[in-house]
Formats: C-alpha cells, sequence, structure tokens
C-alpha cells in the first residue's frame, strides 16, 4: 500500500520533469552551437546565438554569463558587463560570475565608489538573500509560537529567540529595501557617451561617462533622456540608447 | 347610251389636263422662314423655305455661314382646294444650330423651280451665350433667374488676412428639375473662399409666390490685397425638360423639340445645362493701420484671449519645463504665431510645436502652443511674462496681451556651469596589460580603457550548462510562491498568536472559559425556545423555557440542572422574578397540558431571554 503513494510521488515528479527536459533540447543545441563558435573565436556568432535563447526562452545565468564572455571578448565592456550583472541577479554567488565582473571592471578602469558604512552593511549579503533570510525569521517565528502552543517553553526563551527573529527580519526587511533601490541600474553600452544639462540633442555635456559605468535612474524622464545619477554623486541627462537597465 | 359616256370621260379628261396645266403655270413664290429668331448656343432653331406654286423640280442651294451649320430635315409638300381654286407648295425644312453666339443674317437663299431660278428674303436672327437665354419650356419661356439664383450675405470693410464669415445660399425653383454640376465658385481678383462643403443645409423658401428649394452654405472670405473687390458668386447645373412624344412633321409643323438633333441621351429628358449667378458685390480691403503696430504683431486679426501654464514649477536647472500657451477666440487662425520667449543668459528655449482645436467653424477655436524651456542657472524664481498681439476689426485697433509671470520653484541640480568640466573617460585610468587601442574611436581620447579591446584571456572560461530559465530577472521578494509563503506564514502566525493570547487569558482567569461555554449554552437554549414559539407548540415552548432556566440558574448555583425545581428556584432568584413564574407555568403543562397564547409566548420569551443573561 506504501508503494502506490510513492508511484504516485513519482509519477508527478516525472511530470514536472519533463518540461524542464523538453524545454532543455532546443535552446541546448543553440547554446551548444554558441558554445562551439566561442571556442573557435566566432565571437559574433556566439552573440547571436546567447541573444537568440535569450529572447526565445528567457534569462538563464549560464547562457547571461557566456553571452558576457562573448561580448567582453569583442571588446564591447558594456554589453559584457551588463550581461554578467544580469547573470548575478540569476545566480548571485557564483563565483566565475564575480570573478568576471571583477576583473572586467578593474581592466576597463571601471572602479566602484566609496562605499558607506549602510553600503558595506547591507552588501553583505545579497536582496535575495536578505529575501531569503526574512523568509527564515517568518518560518522560526511560527515555529517558535508552535512551540510555545505545544510544548509551552519557558517564557524567557520564548521571548528572546522570538525578539532575536522579529528583529532579524526587520533587519532583512531594511536590507531589501536599502539594496532594491540601487537594484535595477543602468549600464552604458556605448561609447563616447556624455551626460547633459539638458535633455535636448546639443545641450551642454555635464561629463563624459565611461562604457560599462554604472548609473541610477532618478525617476525623472523627458523624451528620449532619462536622468541619471553616476556612483559619484554627478547627475544630468542620458539618452535612452546609450544604456539598459539590468532587468528589463 | 355609249357615246354619252364617251364624251363625259372625254370632258373630265380635259377639265383635269386644263387644270393641271394651269397648276403648273401659276405663279411661283419662295419664302424663309426661321423660329425662334433669338436662341442660346445650347438650343436651335428652325429653317423653313416654303415654296409656293410648286409641286416638283424644287432644288434648293443650301447656305453657308460661319459659325452656323445647317441640318436638312426633309421636304414636306401640301395642296389644297380653297373656293374652287388649288394650290400646292412644297417647304424644306433645316435645323440651325450656332457655334459661336451672336447676331447673324442669312442672305437669300436660291431656290431653283422648273428652270428658273428665285430668291427667298434674308432672315436674321441671333443667337445667345448657354444658359443665359430664354429657355423653352413645356410651360414656356423662362428666364434662367426665375429658376436658380444664388444671394450673398453683405460684406464691408475688412483687413488683409481678415476672415469674413458670409452666406452663401442657392435657389432653385421647384417646378423644376435641375441636377447641380458644381459647387458655387467665387470669381473675384484678391478676394479667396475656402472650399465649400459638398453637404450644404437644405430647406424650402417661398419666392415671389413660387416654391424654392435653398441650399445654404456659411463660409468665409479673406482679402489678399488692398482695395475694392467685385466678388460675384455662380454655379453649373442641368436644368432636366421632358422630351415631348415624336409626331411626324404636319401641315400645322412640329415643336422645336420634336426634332431628333435634340434627342435625350436617356431617354426621355433633356438636359439642359444652365448658370445660376449672384448679383456682383464690392469687397473691401482695407490696409492695417500703421501707427501703433506692435513689434510682435504676426498678421493675426480678430477677437483672441490668451492663457499661458508651466509645467513642472519645481525644477532644477537644466530640467526642462514644458510651456503651454493657448491663444482661443475667433479669427484668423493661420496667422496665429506661438508668442515669442524672451532668451537670456537664464533661459533656454526650444521651438514651439502647434495645435489647433475648431469649434464650428475654421475661425473659431483655440490654438495651443507647447514649448520647452529650460532654466540655465540659479536665482530665478519665476517664468517670464509673455506677449500676443492682433489687430480687433470691430474697435480697429492692435491690441496686445500680456500673461502673469509664473512663479517657479528652483532645487539644487545639474548646472550649466559644469558643462565645462568634462571628466575623462570613466573614473579610473585603469590599463590592460596586454591592451591596445581601438583606433576607430581611440583619436584625442585619454588612456581610453574602455575603448581597448579586453583581451579576455584571463577570463573564467564558458559554462556548459543552461541552467535554469527566467521570463524576468526579479529579486526573489517579488516572486509568487515568495509572496504566497510569506502570506500563509502570517496567516498562521496570526492564528497562533490569537491562540496562545487566549489560552492566556484563560489560565489569568480561568472563569472566563466557563462563562463562555455559558454564554454558548445559552445561545443555544434561547435559539431552541424561540424555534419552539415560531412552531406555535406551547407545550414544547414551556418544556424548552424550563429547561433553560434549569440549565442557567443550576449552573449559576453550581446545582445539577436537571434536578433543580422550583423550590429551588425561589432560592436563587428575587421573588418578583418572571423566571418563577415561567418555571411554574411550564410544571403545570408538563403534567396538565399548556394553554399559551402567541402573545404569552413572546412575552415569556422576551422576559426568559432578559433574566437569564442578567443572570449570567
Amino acid at each position: 500500500m506504501r508503494l502506490i503513494p510513492t508511484l504516485q510521488i513519482l509519477v508527478l515528479f516525472l511530470y514536472a520533469l519533463v518540461p524542464s527536459i523538453v524545454f532543455a533540447g532546443e535552446p541546448g543545441s543553440l547554446f551548444a552551437e554558441g558554445n562551439a563558435a566561442y571556442s573557435v573565436g566566432e565571437y559574433d556568432k556566439a552573440i547571436a546565438a546567447f541573444e537568440k535563447i535569450t529572447v526565445e526562452n528567457g534569462y538563464a545565468p549560464s547562457v547571461l554569463y557566456n553571452l558576457g564572455n562573448s561580448y567582453a571578448q569583442k571588446g564591447m565592456i558594456g554589453k559584457a558587463l551588463l550581461n554578467y550583472e544580469r547573470a548575478l541577479k540569476l545566480d548571485p554567488s557564483n563565483s566565475d560570475i564575480l570573478g568576471n565582473l571583477d576583473k572586467l571592471r578593474k581592466d576597463a578602469g571601471l572602479f566602484p565608489p566609496e562605499m558607506s558604512m549602510a553600503d558595506r552593511f547591507f552588501s553583505v549579503v545579497s536582496i535575495d538573500g536578505w529575501a531569503l533570510i526574512g523568509l527564515g525569521c517568518v518560518v522560526a517565528v511560527a515555529v517558535l509560537l508552535g512551540c510555545r502552543l505545544q510544548l509551552n517553553p519557558s517564557k524567557k526563551m520564548f521571548g528572546l529567540s522570538t525578539a532575536a527573529a522579529i528583529v532579524l527580519f526587520v533587519v532583512a526587511v531594511v536590507g531589501i529595501t536599502y539594496d532594491y533601490k540601487n537594484y535595477n541600474p543602468l549600464i552604458v553600452v556605448e561609447k563616447d557617451v556624455k551626460l547633459q544639462v539638458s535633455p535636448f540633442d546639443g545641450a551642454s555635456p555635464v561629463g563624459a561617462i565611461a562604457e560599462g559605468k554604472t548609473l541610477q535612474p532618478l525617476d525623472k524622464d523627458y523624451g528620449e533622456y532619462v536622468y541619471v545619477q553616476d556612483g559619484s554623486g554627478r547627475k544630468g541627462w542620458l539618452h535612452r540608447g546609450a544604456a539598459e537597465a539590468v532587468c528589463n | 347610251m355609249r357615246k354619252v359616256r364617251l364624251f363625259i370621260l372625254l370632258l373630265v379628261v380635259s377639265v383635269a389636263w386644263l387644270g393641271m396645266h394651269s397648276l403648273a403655270l401659276a405663279e411661283v413664290s419662295v419664302e424663309a422662314v426661321i423660329s425662334p429668331q433669338t436662341f442660346s448656343l445650347d438650343q436651335g432653331a428652325r429653317l423653313s423655305i416654303v415654296v409656293s406654286g410648286a409641286r416638283k423640280n424644287v432644288s434648293i442651294e443650301e447656305p453657308d455661314l460661319e459659325n452656323i451649320k445647317f441640318h436638312p430635315r426633309g421636304q414636306s409638300s401640301q395642296t389644297s382646294f380653297i373656293n374652287g381654286d388649288v394650290s400646292s407648295s412644297i417647304t424644306n425644312n433645316y435645323i440651325v444650330q450656332g457655334l459661336v453666339a451672336g447676331k447673324y443674317t442669312i442672305p437669300p437663299i436660291t431656290v431653283h423651280v422648273g428652270g428658273k431660278n428665285y430668291k427667298t428674303n434674308s432672315i436674321s436672327f441671333e443667337i445667345t451665350p448657354s444658359g443665359t437665354g430664354k429657355t423653352e419650356t413645356r410651360k414656356g419661356t423662362k428666364s434662367i433667374k426665375d429658376i436658380a439664383f444664388i444671394t450673398v450675405s453683405e460684406t464691408g470693410e475688412h483687413y488683409p488676412g481678415e476672415i469674413v464669415p458670409i452666406t452663401l445660399k442657392a435657389y432653385f425653383n421647384r417646378n423644376y428639375r435641375v441636377d447641380l454640376t458644381s459647387l458655387p465658385a467665387l470669381t473675384a481678383d484678391g478676394v479667396v473662399m475656402p472650399q465649400l462643403s459638398s453637404e450644404p443645409e437644405q430647406k424650402q423658401e417661398v419666392v415671389g409666390g413660387e416654391p424654392f428649394h435653398v441650399l445654404t452654405w456659411k463660409t468665409s472670405l479673406s482679402g489678399i490685397k488692398t482695395g475694392t473687390h467685385k466678388i460675384q458668386f455662380s454655379l453649373d447645373a442641368n436644368l432636366l425638360v421632358p422630351q415631348q412624344r415624336r409626331r411626324p412633321f404636319s401641315q400645322f409643323g412640329g415643336s422645336l423639340f420634336d426634332d431628333s438633333l435634340f434627342d435625350s441621351f436617356f431617354g426621355n429628358v433633356e438636359r439642359k445645362p444652365i448658370r445660376a449667378t449672384s448679383l456682383e458685390h464690392e469687397f473691401i480691403v482695407l490696409p492695417l493701420p500703421e501707427d501703433g503696430k506692435p513689434a510682435g504683431f504676426t498678421g493675426a486679426i480678430g477677437d483672441f484671449t490668451m492663457e499661458v501654464t508651466g509645467t513642472p514649477l519645481k525644477v532644477e536647472v537644466g530640467e526642462p519645463i514644458t510651456l503651454t500657451m493657448t491663444i482661443s477666440g475667433k479669427g484668423n487662425f493661420n496667422r496665429v504665431e506661438a508668442p515669442v520667449f524672451p532668451e537670456g543668459p537664464a533661459w533656454k528655449a526650444y521651438s514651439p510645436t502647434s495645435a489647433f482645436d475648431k469649434d464650428n467653424a475654421k475661425y473659431e477655436g483655440s490654438k495651443s502652443f507647447e514649448q520647452a524651456i529650460v532654466v540655465k542657472q540659479g536665482g530665478v524664481n519665476e517664468i517670464p511674462s509673455l506677449t500676443f498681439s492682433y489687430f480687433d476689426p470691430a474697435k480697429k485697433k492692435y491690441v496686445t496681451l500680456r500673461s502673469d509671470p509664473i512663479p517657479l520653484q528652483l532645487q539644487g541640480g545639474v548646472s550649466s556651469q559644469a558643462g565645462g568640466a568634462v571628466a575623462g573617460a570613466g573614473t579610473g585610468t585603469g590599463t590592460l596589460s596586454s591592451a591596445k587601442v581601438d583606433v576607430t574611436t581611440g583619436v584625442g581620447r585619454t588612456t581610453s580603457a574602455v575603448e581597448q579591446v579586453v583581451a579576455a584571456v584571463n577570463l573564467a572560461p564558458i559554462h556548459l550548462e543552461t541552467g535554469s530559465f527566467h521570463k524576468r530577472i526579479m529579486p526573489l521578494f517579488k516572486r509568487g510562491w515568495y509572496l504566497t509563503c510569506i502570506a500563509l506564514l502570517f496567516v498562521v502566525i496570526a492564528g497562533m498568536v490569537f491562540l496562545i493570547v487566549r489560552r492566556n487569558r484563560y489560565e489569568r482567569e480561568p472563569g472566563i472559559a466557563m462563562k463562555e461555554q455559558r454564554q454558548v449554552g445559552l445561545r443555544s437554549d434561547v435559539q431552541r425556545v424561540e424555534d419552539a414559539k415560531e412552531s406555535g407548540d406551547a407545550a414544547l415552548f414551556l418544556e424548552c423555557c424550563r429547561s433553560a432556566i434549569q440549565n442557567h440558574v443550576g449552573g449559576a448555583a453550581s446545582q445539577q440542572a436537571s434536578a433543580m425545581s422550583l423550590t429551588d428556584l425561589k432560592h436563587h432568584v428575587a421573588g418578583d422574578s418572571p423566571l418563577i413564574e415561567i418555571f411554574t407555568r411550564a410544571e403545570a403543562a408538563a403534567y396538565g397540558g399548556a394553554g399559551l397564547t402567541q402573545d404569552e409566548m413572546d412575552k415569556y420569551y422576551r422576559e426568559l431571554k432578559a433574566e437569564l443573561e442578567k443572570i449570567l
């Protein structure tokens, strides 16, 4: 009798797996093509294959990573960094992505700005990490309350544990909020880009912005221009075509 | 007898022969007649050449006249006996068609009869231009003006470019069928009119006792050069004349319209082109006065108002403001231009766009202009005043509208002064050990590390597995499953907190649980009593009342409910408590039957509920 539920679970598991097996077929072959092209130095072909996978199937960390590598090989720093950042959103702890991102930035002279105390603290964990911590805290509180109902532990221990979980939950919420405001930056993907005083063609420049630079949008836009701020605090108007958002 | 018959026959033959001979020797005369003598180019006339005194051997030299065509229409002969005299004539008929309007004279026409030549009289006639002449209709001859005409509303003195509304009316006599072939057209030099609508207003009017169909156009005129101009309107139409039935040519002649030359192409209706016209009017265009002409006057004439708004009004230096300028009223909006924004060191203005929203005519409505302006430096606290000038023809003077300055709040932001501080490429000047300069953009750039092809020799290698796909890149806390988990957990936590708090309260006040329990019990008992009351069963009602009293009074007194009697009840409640009466009636009913009216049940129910709740 126990076998039947087990079999049912197994069948359900297989059903869940089938789409991913089928799904992996087509993009899988295109992915292999892209990798083959990359390995022989045909970076344009590799880029085309990886871009096509992304358009047709969505975002996968390794596809974005390989795409970033291909752009980096072609010297398109902005596009490379953009795709590394996207890959990092989906796989924050991937060492290859982190490593290439860091290396490319250093090689391109794109040093990150100095971080404040709050920046340092909240960057210890990624935004998804804070979300998981928050979820963990909520689960912990639920478990503690369940224990309180059923087992009736000591009030002191219950109180301290619950308080700690709540405090950590609040910190996680603050961490999410803090990190979210910088969650979707713009990456400059064009060369010879300038920040402008006004959102019109030919307006006076504020300064040049290097390809690959990360900018934060400031919730203002006008026509084809968007108001942004760079890491050093400079603000200005940027043409939309010069940068792409990490999250579409 | 035979001889007599022979003699009579010879006599008759002789008389006949003599008669014929006498006829042959009668005097011949020729005459030419044209009818009508005045006709238009789109009409025709009949020319008849009558040869009297001849029965045969007649030939006619057809006349030859420039711009006139003669179309033969056959010959007819006629013999008449009047008072014993015999006469005969031959008539040759022609249709006369004119090619050019004017007055003509047909010279005497030569007619050959029996070897001799005779000449007709000369004939004069007049051909008028198409549609202007009189028209032959079944109802008799009518002037075009009786059939169709145009009227125009008065015009007076105006200025160049001024839009002058007018009303054009075309009248068509309803007794005639008219088919329009064009819209009214203006004949004028120095005055223009916009395209007329092909769907004018239509109504009926009586003019001079005759019903007319009236088409009305509300349009406008505009003088484009100064002076006094003659204007006139005209439109072309076809008059549909029913065609008469064809009759053979008889001695009495036939109508012009019997002739096959004028057969309608479409069967029984003949289309005669006509032109309806208006009287000639004067349209005076005066020059605009030079005195007092504002510098910013662009030619707008009419009556206008101006409104100016700007958004946003809290901006940083360099941030664009959208200035909306709306000119409303009536006049020549095609000459209304955007007020000029006063640029200076503090402001930069860009080209405006315009949109015209007309009300019910092209010369009424509002025209909006949107213009982007940018503050270039700090210290600005208002958008300056704007002016718009126009000429009012009613007041005969120039008017300049001025908007109020709009307060502006300037916040800190990008300054144009920073425009000079062009930073180098990026914030750093890192170099690659194996970098090479991209020659397509490297010229003039300083340490353009971004342009250098990154030799990816030190990059981590590519991955060989795709991993899982995501439709969008979004943080974990925005994903559906995460939010669902959190929501469910919060619901569970709320539930558990509620249970814990309740338990703690029960622990602090043990009586509370019991009280709650009794409350539940009371509600249940009261409900049963009510149900029994509703059902009208008095015995059941009293039984439920007794049970409720025992449960709750006994419970409050910590006595077993079923064992509680009337005596016990009297110990636990006041002497005048209605519970005693109810309990007594209930006990009596248990043994001897119940007789309660509905009113009594209602009363007992209310009293029972109130008393038991008090006890609780």
